[in-house]
């Protein structure tokens, strides 16, 4: 029998996210040569078309592997992406406050803000560490960003590139443990990248005429904001919820029985 | 051949302690129609899910025995096969569909056939016909209320022109009007496609019995323990069905204890129509008393109300609608009074502000007589408890001990009475075996006890309940309106809002309607049901016995009709054995 | 997230179009307004999204904007001020300083940095409300999954988390009220917050994955997926049209950015204008 060896999940993502990352890059180098050219190489351009290429990669990598997902799999993932959004209400004024203080204190005031960002990252963790299969953070942030961007946020459009970039990095972390381990230190790293997901594409959009200080405290404050308001809490929230039964046909259900 | 032949089927749901369904055998011809009755946890929605294909693929389980269809084993056909020949209707209207208009929903399941587009055309309009909702093809489905969602549902199903429908208690969450129009609609259908083999899980039988060929029942174990022709089943097995909760239609109820008492009946009556039958004979040629038997309706001589409203009015945004409308209802001490009327018409509003969740203006909501806006919330929750609709909702803590001690440890009582008090509640509400375990682990039974027992932790001498046997089976009902009962005899005043009739004919001493943000009546349940109008704004329909009283023309003195299975038992005992019908003018 | 802009039925060019494809279109705009820093450039932009608003779709501007505007303001705050202060200047431009003490100075380019991009936030939110109102999101969902090989349960489950949105806020709200009935009341501080995050989450969480399980079992029942063809009731088309619309998309940004940059206004796209 000649076993025609289909590339697991994980590797596909990490393959195709690889490849597209180094594309992009060599792209921008030829396209950063010469008089008069259009466009700067320097460090952050770099690290920020890597990081986009990754994302696109592991999105189109994913999406191949979320057609081989169960119904329940797939309302459970984007009824909890939308649900989640829901949480973010509570805080409503509170996010005002922070709009205030991010006008008010130029420049750190940005960062202050930043400190509570990691909130936006928690269905890229909760659903994975429920769910366990391919795809489910890239899932999970894109149906949070499509159904925001149909419900009308400030954001607009850009959140869906938003989306794409903080659930794609998040599921490269995911990946490269195998889609087997989803223990607290890789949920807090699969934080980490959602953050820097978010960070590249807020950099490009509206960060990138402010000094590295400024914009290197920024990505600070969301990596620390991540860890706690996504990965840590994403883990207690499971947990509790496991704890109730509701969760008992999942794979976080499931692996709790025999843990 | 039998259309429907279910072999020796035992299915195994995982961690679960015992099987839902043990060695059920069961054949169904086509075109019959069949009730399956049971105690909750009876497996009977596990049986159309297996009927339906949907275990083990969709629902894992493990599952044994056969299920042929037409004569064919459903296991080896593919899923799309299986699902094409059942269709089923589930209890909740919030979660069954998926689109956002009526006519993408209904073509959803076709397209999932892959049906071409003027296909799908011709079903949508025809399944729509079925059900009455043709009119309403572009609207919205959350537009819809709770009745129609139900019969999209149905819709949907018969869209895919299935030769089986499986209803699972398509009315539960249904108020009593919807019920009966869901009942009516199912009945033409029937008359519209006699081919079509219906399946229904149902509690509350009234209205449905008429239509039902054969009756099935299951015990808590998953086996099949009776099946026969409703009358032959209700006649012969009385003790299994009281042990198991069943609710038989309240006239067959009543014929069994008039036939316990040694009264002599030639058959026990399913409906109402056959009921004049029986009882011809027996009905009293004397007078009725001058009043039904009153029920305690609480001790308004020296005491304030319980609660009282005066002239409140409420919108919940400006520019809205006006949702209570100089609105005055007051519930004196000691009473157990029912809130009924239509959805929408304020009742949870209300209740919102007695317990001061929705802030009243000062002067129109009053506590044991004092000003609800001049107490703390301390004050209000250690005198009024309001259980929620959703158990789940209120649920605070991680353990069922640990809920009931919440309020006393948020009021900062010693360790020592908490355990005492904590002890206590779990005994008396049948909790001590589960006080480790999470809330929400419960039973849906188990949390709605709960969620009662931490309203009294503190003591609370008013309790306000939202639909408290809401979807439930007849079983956990009654517990739970015994228990009740037995506070309000231990002088807890007691406000119920619901839609459930069994609730205010047997236990409410008081009832009030609230119609458009107004209270249109408050007196006792008997007058409520005298008044058809009043009882047809309400969206309500009144228990049976109503309607063969007023058949025999039975009335009381001031105008209304005995309404429960005790009065009905006591004006039939006294009547003499022979003689003619003695009907009343 | 509440609704702050909702599909605005109407009839119009824009209303007609592919939603993928109109997606496309106005990502290409959105980008191509990325890359400039100067404010005229932005402003051009701005114009031609008021001009789709209005004209081409026909939506009246006034009611879209207005729960916007705080955060516009905010927004445009924000960036002037941090820019004022903390613009990263391109090499061997020139830099005005207006004000110093210290190692702190606002710099005048700063502040024209910080206008253009408070009219780059403006005219991605006009290009974003251009899609949302002009389309429908059966009709989005779709598009997204028979034209962009989204993968179908998923899309679907957009749907339904779509539908289901609004019963979660009336359902939070309803679990607040018990619990403060319950004597757990919210105290408005971080803390409290933080609490009441954890508090809520549970039951509503609980109740969502219940109700996913529900649909999902319904929807199995209708044989979702279980054929490997399917047909759609609802088509959505992809006619010349939409590819028009999307070449016109690229080409209006080609010509502002061309035009700009004959003006002489344009910076940003690589092109420093002569000092």
């Amino acid at each position: 029998m000649t076993g025609e060896r289909r590339l697991g999940g994980g590797w596909a993502i990490i393959l195709a996210g690889a490849l597209l990352g180094i594309a992009a890059e060599v792209v921008y180098w030829f396209a950063s040569q010469g008089e008069g050219a259009w466009v700067t190489w320097n460090g952050i351009s770099a690290v920020v078309l890597a990081a986009m290429g990754v994302a696109a990669g592991a999105a189109i990598a994913s999406s191949e592997e979320i057609k081989r997902w169960t119904t329940w799999e797939s309302i459970l993932t984007a009824v909890l992406g939308g649900v989640i959004g829901v949480l973010f209400w509570l805080w409503g004024l509170f996010w005002e406050l922070l709009e205030f203080i991010k006008a008010g204190i130029p420049g750190y005031g940005y960062a202050v803000r930043d400190l509570f960002y990691g909130l936006w990252f928690l269905a890229a963790i909760l659903v994975p560490y429920i769910v366990r299969r391919p795809g489910a953070a890239l899932a999970a942030e894109m149906v949070g960003a499509i159904v925001s961007s149909l419900l009308g946020s400030q954001w607009g459009l850009t959140v869906l590139i938003s989306g794409l970039a903080q659930g794609g990095l998040a599921e490269v972390v995911f990946a490269l443990r195998g889609y087997k381990h989803y223990d607290l230190p890789t949920l807090i790293a699969a934080s980490a990248g959602a953050a820097l997901g978010s960070w590249i594409v807020d950099y490009t959009f509206w960060y990138n005429t402010l000094e590295m200080p400024i914009v290197g405290l920024m990505l600070i404050a969301r990596f620390i904001s991540a860890a706690i308001l996504s990965g840590w809490l994403g883990k207690v929230l499971g947990d509790a919820l496991a704890a109730t039964g509701a969760l008992d046909n999942t794979a976080l259900g499931r692996a709790r029985i025999q843990g | 051949m039998a259309w429907i032949d279910v072999r020796h089927l035992t299915v195994r749901y995982p961690r679960a302690p015992r099987p839902a369904l043990q060695d059920v055998s069961f054949q169904v011809e086509r075109g019959e129609t069949l009730l399956l009755l049971g105690p909750s946890g009876s497996g009977k929605s596990t049986l159309g899910l297996c009927l339906a294909g949907l275990i083990p693929d969709s629902v894992p389980a493990a599952m044994q025995g056969e299920v042929l269809i037409a004569g064919q084993d459903i296991a080896a056909l593919t899923v799309g096969q299986r699902t094409a020949q059942v269709g089923i209707v589930f209890q909740d209207p919030e979660a069954q569909f998926c689109m956002l208009t009526v006519e993408d929903e209904v073509a959803f399941g076709l397209e999932n056939m892959a049906l071409p587009r003027d296909e799908m055309e011709l079903r949508i309009r025809e399944s729509l016909g079925l059900v009455g909702l043709e009119e309403r093809r572009r609207e919205r489905v959350d537009r819809l209320s709770g009745g129609q969602k139900q019969r999209l549902a149905l819709a949907c199903a018969l869209a895919r022109r299935p030769s089986i429908l499986f209803l699972d208690e398509p009315t539960a969450n249904l108020d009593p009007a919807a019920r009966f129009e869901f009942f009516q609609w199912l009945a033409r259908l029937r008359g519209q496609q006699p081919d079509t083999t219906i399946i229904i899980v149902e509690h509350i039988l009234d209205d449905l019995i008429a239509m039902v060929d054969r009756v099935m029942l299951l015990n808590h174990e998953g086996r099949l323990v009776l099946s026969g022709a409703p009358a032959q089943v209700f006649q012969a097995n009385g003790e299994v069905l009281d042990e198991m909760g069943i609710w038989l239609p309240q006239v067959t109820a009543l014929a069994r204890k008039l036939r316990a008492a040694g009264l002599p009946l030639d058959r026990l009556p399913l409906t109402v129509d056959e009921a004049e039958e029986v009882f011809a004979g027996l009905v009293p040629a004397g007078p009725l008393p001058a009043e039904p038997p009153r029920r305690p309706a609480g001790s308004t001589a020296g005491g304030p109300p319980a609660l009282e409203a005066r002239r409140l009015s409420f919108r919940y945004r400006a520019g809205g609608p006006e949702v209570l409308r100089d609105l005055s209802l007051a519930v004196p001490q000691g009473a157990f009074m029912a809130l009924v009327g239509p959805n929408g018409a304020g009742k949870t509003t209300l209740a919102l502000h007695f317990v001061d969740i929705l802030r009243p203006p000062a002067g129109h909501v009053f506590l044991l007589g004092e000003d609800i806006t001049a107490l703390t919330t301390a004050d209000i929750t250690a005198r009024v408890g309001f259980v929620f609709q959703n158990p789940e909702h209120q649920f605070v803590e991680r353990t069922v001990e640990a809920e009931l001690a919440y309020s006393l440890r948020v009021r900062r009582r010693p360790e020592a009475e908490i355990a005492q008090i904590t002890d206590a509640l779990l005994a008396s509400f049948g909790l001590t075996p589960y006080r480790k375990m999470n809330p929400f682990a419960l039973s849906q039974g188990q949390k709605r006890r709960l969620s009662v027992a931490t309203m009294l932790a503190v003591g609370q001498r008013i309790l306000i309940l939202d639909e408290p046997t809401f979807g439930q089976d007849r079983n956990t009902a009654h517990a739970l309106m015994e228990r009740l009962q037995t506070l309000h005899v231990a002088g807890v005043t007691i406000l119920a809002i619901t839609h459930d009739m069994q609730l205010v004919a047997d236990y409410a001493g008081t009832a009030a309607v609230l119609v458009d943000g107004q209270v249109r009546f408050q007196g006792t349940p008997h007058a409520l049901f005298a008044d058809e109008e009043l009882v047809a704004a309400a969206e309500l329909r009144p228990p049976p016995l109503v309607e063969l009283a007023r058949r025999f023309g039975l009335r009381y003195g001031d105008g209304t009709a005995p309404l429960s299975i005790r009065e009905w038992m006591g004006l039939l005992q006294g009547a003499p054995a022979a003689g003619g019908p003695a009907k009343r003018g | 997230m509440e609704g702050l802009l909702n599909y605005y039925a109407a009839d119009s060019f824009l209303h007609r179009l592919n939603p993928t494809i109109k997606l496309a279109g106005l990502m290409a705009l959105v980008v191509a307004v990325t890359m400039a820093f100067d404010p005229w450039t932005p402003l051009a932009f701005l114009t031609l999204g008021l001009f789709m608003l209005r004209v081409l779709a026909r939506v009246p501007v006034r009611q879209f904007i207005r729960p916007l505007l705080l955060f516009l303001v905010l927004g445009a705050l924000g960036f002037i001020s941090a820019n004022a202060f903390f613009y990263t200047p391109l090499p061997g431009r020139p830099v005005t300083i207006l004000w110093q003490a210290g190692g702190v100075r606002i710099i005048l380019e700063g502040i024209r940095v910080g206008i253009s991009l408070t009219l780059r936030m403006l005219a991605i939110v006009i290009f974003s409300m251009v899609f949302v109102a002009t389309t429908d999101p059966t009709d989005f969902v779709l598009s997204l999954i028979q034209q962009a090989r989204f993968p179908f349960r998923l899309g679907y489950g957009i749907l339904v988390a779509y539908r289901f949105m609004p019963m979660w806020r009336t359902e939070l709200e309803i679990i607040r009220a018990a619990h403060r009935i319950r004597g757990a009341g919210e105290r408005p501080t971080l803390r409290g917050r933080w609490e009441q995050l954890q508090r809520y989450a549970v039951p509503l969480l609980a109740s969502a994955i219940r109700k996913s399980e529900r649909v999902a079992i319904a929807m199995d029942s209708k044989a979702f997926g279980a054929l490997p063809r399917r047909t759609y009731y609802r088509d959505v088309h992809v006619r010349p049209m939409d590819w028009a619309f999307l070449a016109g998309c690229v080409l209006a940004a080609a010509a502002i950015v061309w035009g700009m940059a004959q003006l002489g206004l344009l910076e940003g796209y690589g092109v420093v204008p002569e000092a």
